[in-house]
């Protein structure tokens, strides 16, 4: 009896959900393809001492045993992350609002700032950003003559980029520097504020502090939301900054071997396939663990539904 | 909205289409020029023979790039049955790469590798011996010199015909030196002799410009350092050169760093990153430098000053003994290849023809063929090579240097990234040369294990 | 009124002097691109004392009998297919996730953020594999054809965020004009997410284009190489590079997305707002 009234439930909802599948046709097919089968691949290399070039045989935790235990390479990675992320992600997205908040206002020339401050942006991850860093960080740099011009002279010729204690800041600067994304998403949310709704505030005598905290902000909440979730994620997932202003070597003492450089370095010149999956595995349950935790603090996000 | 989305779809059509329009005659000859002079030659032979599509893959700067295309282009035209598909990248790239294609079974025909990381490939049988290429004479040997041919040897059988070979040396700006009014440095230094020479020399420098520049982390100069000590540094399953003999290396370098003829390491670090016109020794803010040879014809290239070469130092406690690591870099075919026969003729054009070795230049230093140097580019050597060939010479001619082996680490690549790891631990102050030494062989170890 | 112009002309202004501060690396950069390489490190001035073209004429030649202009053909042929392929479907999915119930919704809306989670580098090796046996190495598809599966989650994501932030009240009065989930999707939301296309439109252009990693991996042949690819070709640590060029292409490089991008950023400012919300 349970049973029946339970198929006929399922048989229901199933024939109501089929417009919704056959909008999500191709987004299903796609994560069977071109994502589940390589990432149980990769799941069952992490469990072998798969080399590349001979065949994976199961070797069971070693891997991960050996991550924690004997690696000496492996803090670094995690350390140079996590500096990336958890300094870098708030100051670019800090950045990017106030900016956004600049430029959404009724001035003439607004849409060539918003092109020239995306500019940044379009370089991406040019080799060119490279030359441009080591010319602005290095120990010959702009950023030292700059110190000199307003008399700070205790760091002479510093070399910002290359200093193992330094160099991950210029990357994080590197971060903040390329805002136009996040600043775009911020830009395009703004524009979905009602604008009676400040009419209204205004009316009631609100100031401009007033009407940014308590209309901006939770209008701008879902955004904001997902810029912090997407710009995390890209952060944990960052390889090019790391792989081209080091050259690929992560830095003096690994100060810039972000944890993707470290998996592809692993796989690719060590050619350690297995160790690699299980590095890349372990990188996917701390990038889960972080957002869950933002979800599960995301009470501060109102949706218009 | 739909207006955008039309456009994107009309331009997306004419992109589309319109290359595959170019992409077709292009990937198919290479250069439009080519293609005519080879439709020439096909209608003149009589009996065609059938076509064939080589791949080649190396890596370079767009110099050497040029260069090998008209190698390659050179080849095309006298033989128009063969049709030369070409794969190039950045160095560090072109390793990676090569990883994942040889795991994927799909590297091209003839794939660009040197000693250092060829190991692997070979003895997992992903690139085939050529030794009965050059029995058959499709490949020409008769003119090469023993060591170009023992380089391209693992475990006794030829994988790698080179382009060039080059042991390590000490680089120096001359002119730098004679302008501090000092004696140019002496061959037959050993290690003490070549510490009071850069402390001498650090004394008569502006403050800011350094001897030497650190180079714990040089993998060439580490090996050819085991050598002198009679020992390879690995075999392959774990590393086998005494501790002791690494402690000294750490040792000797950390000394230097103390006598202060070094620039500190954070801003050695950041030359990596550099190019060639704003390298120290051009800057002439570094004096010495151990570098591979074949560097400093191109050193010379971006300065005014001379630039010259000599002998790494002796080891006073090994005997007075020096065994440089000899470099190389050459061609192999791999295993997957259906034409490795043409493969052979293509590499054989490469490195015996005169018109392909003019063009190409001594690129990657002493060429195994030995007319090149001494019949084919009289009077047209790049500046500066007279002094490394001289140096070579004189290398060659020593008894004590064995020729450079197949590096033979089975696993070899991480090496430079590990012993990179220990230098910095010990040019950071973090480590003691020992421990930075038995860290270097712990972690090498496991690597290997 | 006149405390409003001045008002904006200082933060015209201050909003210039922060634009020259954020841009100078690139204006550097374009600076050098007109020098000849000895020059770009022993000449400080940003107005090139011995100006030259040769950079350009260089750089353009490309190298190994390839031009620049197959790179930039290369790139924006993959561009435009990713574009194509990523707004169809991320729209698709990111509507039935947003407006429809459907069963397994949670764990599959669980799942789609998790697929934004993963890194390249877990799938590369299992991936390349599977387009090898294929036959996709060395040809565009392992770029494009996943683009027209939906695999980048982010834009998903995106047009879920935006489509909740449109009132329910519409798709509701829709619904009772007798418009069925179909025409809902294509005449009712889609013209409502314009910004939300314009950005993806936008990001997937500028990700496609500078991505170079799976580009390296997927493409051998020095005539399917692009833009991002063929830069790095300048710089080699090995032999002799070409900064003056890099920086030269780097330029050409920026230049078509910075046409594009000042053209459409237009259509990001109209809005929801005037495309008709209220009417």
């Amino acid at each position: 009896m349970r049973l029946n009234k339970r198929k006929f439930t399922q048989s229901v909802t199933l024939k109501k959900s089929l417009p919704a599948y056959v909008f999500l046709f191709p987004w299903i097919v796609g994560v069977i393809l071109f994502r589940s089968i390589p990432l149980f691949t990769s799941l069952y290399y992490s469990f072998t001492d798969f080399k590349l070039f001979s065949s994976p045989s199961f070797i069971g935790l070693k891997n991960y045993e050996f991550m924690f235990t004997i690696d000496g390479h492996y803090f670094n990675a995690i350390k140079a992350t996590f500096t990336y992320v958890f300094i870098g992600v708030p100051l670019q997205l800090i950045w990017a609002l106030i900016l956004a908040l600049l430029l959404d206002k009724n001035m003439r020339a607004l849409p060539i700032f918003r092109s020239i401050y995306y500019i940044p942006s379009l370089l991406g991850s040019s080799v060119a950003i490279s030359m441009l860093w080591l010319q602005f960080f290095g120990s010959k740099g702009m950023f030292n003559k700059v110190l000199e011009f307003f008399n700070i002279t205790t760091f002479g010729q510093f070399p910002w980029i290359s200093n193992p204690n330094t160099s991950i800041y210029t990357l994080v600067l590197l971060l903040v520097w390329q805002f136009g994304s996040p600043m775009l998403i911020f830009l395009a949310g703004l524009k979905q504020i009602p604008a009676e709704l400040v009419e209204a505030a205004k009316i009631d005598g609100a100031g401009r502090s007033q009407i940014f905290r308590h209309v901006t902000l939770p209008v701008l909440s879902p955004i904001i939301f997902f810029n912090l979730i997407m710009q995390i994620i890209h952060a944990f997932k960052a390889f090019t900054p790391a792989y081209i202003v080091s050259g690929g070597s992560g830095g003096a003492l690994g100060s810039v071997m972000f944890y993707t450089l470290y998996i592809y370095k692993s796989a690719f010149t060590d050619f350690r396939m297995g160790y690699a999956s299980a590095l890349g595995w372990i990188l996917i349950i701390i990038i889960v663990v972080f957002v869950v935790i933002i979800f599960k603090t995301s009470k501060w996000v109102h949706y218009a539904d | 909205m739909k207006k955008i989305l039309i456009c994107l779809l009309v331009i997306s059509m004419l992109v589309v289409s319109g290359c595959a329009q170019t992409t077709a005659p292009t990937t198919s000859t290479g250069t439009s020029s080519s293609g005519a002079t080879a439709a020439k030659t096909t209608s003149a032979t009589d009996a065609p023979k059938k076509k064939i599509t080589l791949t080649f893959g190396w890596w370079g700067s767009i110099l050497r790039n040029d260069k090998m295309n008209a190698i390659l282009d050179l080849y095309q035209e006298s033989n128009s049955h063969i049709t030369i598909e070409r794969e190039f990248a950045a160095y560090s790239d072109y390793l990676e790469k090569l990883a994942m294609q040889m795991a994927g079974g799909n590297a091209t025909d003839i794939i660009n590798s040197s000693g250092l990381f060829a190991s692997p490939y070979a003895t997992t049988n992903q690139i085939i011996p050529m030794d009965p290429f050059v029995d058959s004479g499709l490949i020409d040997l008769n003119d090469w010199s023993d060591l170009a041919i023992e380089t391209g040897k693992f475990q006794d059988k030829l994988y790698m015909i080179t382009y060039g070979t080059g042991g390590s040396c000490l680089s120096y700006n001359q002119s730098m030196i004679e302008r501090a009014g000092m004696a140019l440095p002496n061959i037959d230094w050993n290690v003490d002799e070549f510490k009071d020479y850069v402390v001498q020399l650090q004394s008569k420098l502006e403050p800011g410009t350094y001897a030497l520049t650190p180079g714990l982390s040089n993998d060439q100069y580490f090996y050819s350092w085991v050598r002198s000590y009679g020992y390879e540094i690995t075999d392959g399953k774990k590393i086998t050169a005494p501790t002791s003999v690494i402690v000294d290396w750490f040792t000797y370098w950390n000394d230097l760093d103390k006598l202060g003829v070094l620039p500190a390491a954070d801003l050695w670090a950041q030359e990596s990153a550099k190019d060639w016109e704003e390298s120290m020794q051009v800057k002439n803010t570094a004096c010495m430098q151990f570098r591979p040879m074949n560097h400093v014809p191109i050193l010379q290239t971006y300065s005014e000053d001379t630039f010259n070469v000599v002998r790494i130092p002796k080891i006073p406690n090994a005997d007075n003994a020096r065994n440089e690591y000899i470099q190389n870099v050459g061609m192999c075919i791999t295993s997957k290849s259906k034409y490795p026969e043409e493969c052979a003729k293509l590499i054989n054009f490469i490195v015996n023809d005169q018109e392909a070795q003019v063009i190409y230049n001594l690129d990657m230093g002493f060429p195994g063929n030995k007319k090149v140097i001494s019949e084919w580019l009289v009077g047209k050597l790049p500046a500066g090579f007279d002094k490394i060939q001289n140096l070579n010479d004189i290398i060659l001619a020593d008894k004590d240097v064995s020729p450079a082996v197949f590096f033979p680490a089975t696993f070899s690549s991480f090496m430079p990234s590990e012993l990179i790891s220990a230098s910095d631990k010990v040019s950071f102050g973090q480590l003691s040369p020992q421990a930075a030494a038995e860290e270097f062989v712990k972690s090498a170890n496991a690597l290997l294990s | 009124m006149l405390n409003n112009k001045k008002n904006e002309i200082i933060k015209t202004i201050s909003l210039s002097i922060l634009a020259i501060v954020m841009l100078y690396p690139l204006i550097w950069m374009l600076s050098s691109s007109f020098k000849s390489n000895m020059d770009i490190f022993t000449d400080p001035n940003l107005i090139p004392q011995n100006p030259t073209l040769q950079n350009y004429v260089q750089g353009w030649k490309g190298t190994a009998g390839v031009g620049f202009m197959r790179y930039m053909l290369n790139s924006l042929r993959i561009s435009i297919l990713s574009i194509l392929g990523t707004v169809t479907t991320c729209y698709m999915a990111g509507f039935a996730f947003a407006r429809l119930n459907f069963k397994y919704k949670k764990p599959l809306f669980a799942l789609m953020l998790f697929m934004m989670m993963i890194p390249e580098h877990v799938v590369l090796l299992p991936q390349y594999v599977f387009f090898n046996a294929l036959g996709w190495i060395d040809t565009i598809l392992p770029l494009v054809i996943p683009k027209f599966f939906a695999v980048e989650s982010f834009f998903i994501f995106l047009f879920i965020q935006f489509i909740r932030g449109i009132p329910r009240d519409l798709d509701d009065a829709a619904t009772i004009d007798g418009c069925n989930k179909f025409r809902l999707f294509i005449s009712i939301i889609a013209p409502l997410c314009k910004p939300a296309f314009i950005t993806t439109i936008i990001f997937t252009f500028i990700w496609t284009w500078n991505d170079f990693f799976s580009q390296l991996v997927y493409l051998n042949r020095g005539v399917n190489m692009t833009v991002s690819l063929g830069l790095r070709v300048f710089l080699d640590a090995t032999a002799q590079s070409a900064i003056g060029s890099l920086f030269a292409m780097s330029i050409v490089s920026i230049i078509p997305f910075f046409i594009i991008f000042i053209f459409s950023q237009k259509y990001l400012v109209q809005g929801i707002v005037t495309s008709g919300i209220k009417g």
